[in-house]
């Protein structure tokens, strides 16, 4: 795969995982995959969601300055 | 305190501390030994969660400690390949990306799955299932080592057997992701951690040693996040549980530190069919043990 490929692709993940973080901040709404009442804000599965739309976002870097890393 | 609780505490600290690391499941061990006698789920119980904290914390105190000089290049190595967007600003920056790739799934099954699986397996009075898991985990591993040995040189000395194969940095990332996703293999009781990590790692024609560092290095900041959430209940504890929680802190801290220091001499050229056998025997005499008891055939004499 090209690296500007995988840069827009690891773009997308970092989009919708950002995106997912703040659903599971917003209560009232039901979030799927929880144990604990599914109404609630879940702080956890929020973090979770954001930390990994950071490395994406910095793997998106990384593979548009860098054609030679293999991913 | 009770005299009773610090002997439960000091078994459990010296349990975590032990089989996290030795590839034979902590999960498996903490809940079959108090089950063998009688004490029930310790873990699960909601009175121990605050000394499952503290266990967990000094299990990652301890592997940081061991490991410190490598974290301090690994996030010296993080913060410059950010900062530049370039994964060779830094001699670790594949390394410790290696690493972050290889925790996500481990990360975001753990955050998904804990509970549902906890529910599903802990809710039983008898731990029948983490003693099929754990002769599971003893198959895993001897197939895993079976499969490495087909693939080693013949008719050389075992050092430079493991010479042949690769180190972390020959990792790619897809096979960091996958070997990360081997990880969440352990949120089932009975599966260890380090030794499906392990077993994923030789897959990737990484040396014994160059696959313990790579599963140490996975598995620090997936138990010190774990304990790190869970540290509020600390808080509400009482002082008599909070000096509890310290005592197997520490206890679990020295098992992992000595447990972690052993390993890493023993996997130069050692390998995990020990280990396999161990949890293969341990996992039937377990098996055996339980399903009596849980069919209700016959109680325990103590």
């Amino acid at each position: 795969m090209k690296s500007s490929n995988i840069s827009a692709l690891l773009l997308i993940v970092a989009v919708v995982c950002l995106v997912l973080a703040v659903y599971y901040l917003i209560p009232g709404i039901y979030h799927p995959f929880t144990s604990s009442p599914p109404n609630e804000s879940h702080k956890t599965h929020a973090l979770a969601f954001a930390v990994i739309a950071v490395v994406a976002f910095l793997g998106a870097r990384f593979a548009r300055s860098s054609s030679s890393n293999r991913l | 305190m009770p005299l009773d609780l610090l002997i439960k505490v000091i078994v459990l600290g010296l349990l975590q501390g032990v089989a996290e690391l030795f590839p034979i499941s902590s999960l498996g061990h903490t809940v079959l030994i108090p089950g063998f006698l009688d004490w029930g789920n310790l873990t699960a119980q909601e009175s121990f969660l605050p000394i499952v904290v503290t266990l967990h914390l000094g299990t990652a105190l301890a592997l940081l400690g061991f490991y410190w000089r490598d974290w301090l290049a690994l996030v010296r190595a993080l913060v410059k390949t950010s900062i530049a967007g370039r994964l060779d600003a830094d001699p670790q920056g594949k390394t410790i990306w290696l690493v972050i790739v290889g925790t996500i799934p481990v990360g975001l099954l753990g955050v998904f799955l804990q509970n549902p699986i906890k529910d599903l397996f802990f809710s039983a009075r008898w731990p029948v299932l983490p003693a099929a898991f754990l002769m599971l985990n003893g198959a895993v591993l001897l197939l895993g080592e079976r499969l490495r040995q087909r693939a080693e040189p013949k008719n050389v000395d075992r050092f430079k057997q493991e010479q042949a194969f690769s180190t972390i940095d020959d990792l790619t990332f897809v096979q960091a992701f996958f070997i990360g996703f081997a990880q969440a293999g352990a949120l089932l009781p009975g599966i260890s951690r380090s030794g499906i990590t392990m077993v994923a790692s030789l897959g990737a024609r990484l040396r014994h040693e160059e696959a313990l560092r790579f599963t140490f290095l996975l598995a620090t900041p997936v138990i010190l996040a774990a304990a790190l959430l869970e540290v509020p209940q600390l808080f509400t504890a009482g002082t008599e549980v909070v000096i509890a929680a310290a005592i197997g802190g520490v206890v679990a801290a020295a098992a992992a530190f000595v447990s972690v220091k052993f390993l890493t001499r023993y996997f130069e050229v050692g390998r995990l069919t020990p280990f396999a056998y161990y949890c293969l025997g341990a996992g039937f005499l377990s098996f055996v043990f339980f399903v009596p008891l849980a069919l209700g055939l016959y109680k325990l004499p103590w």
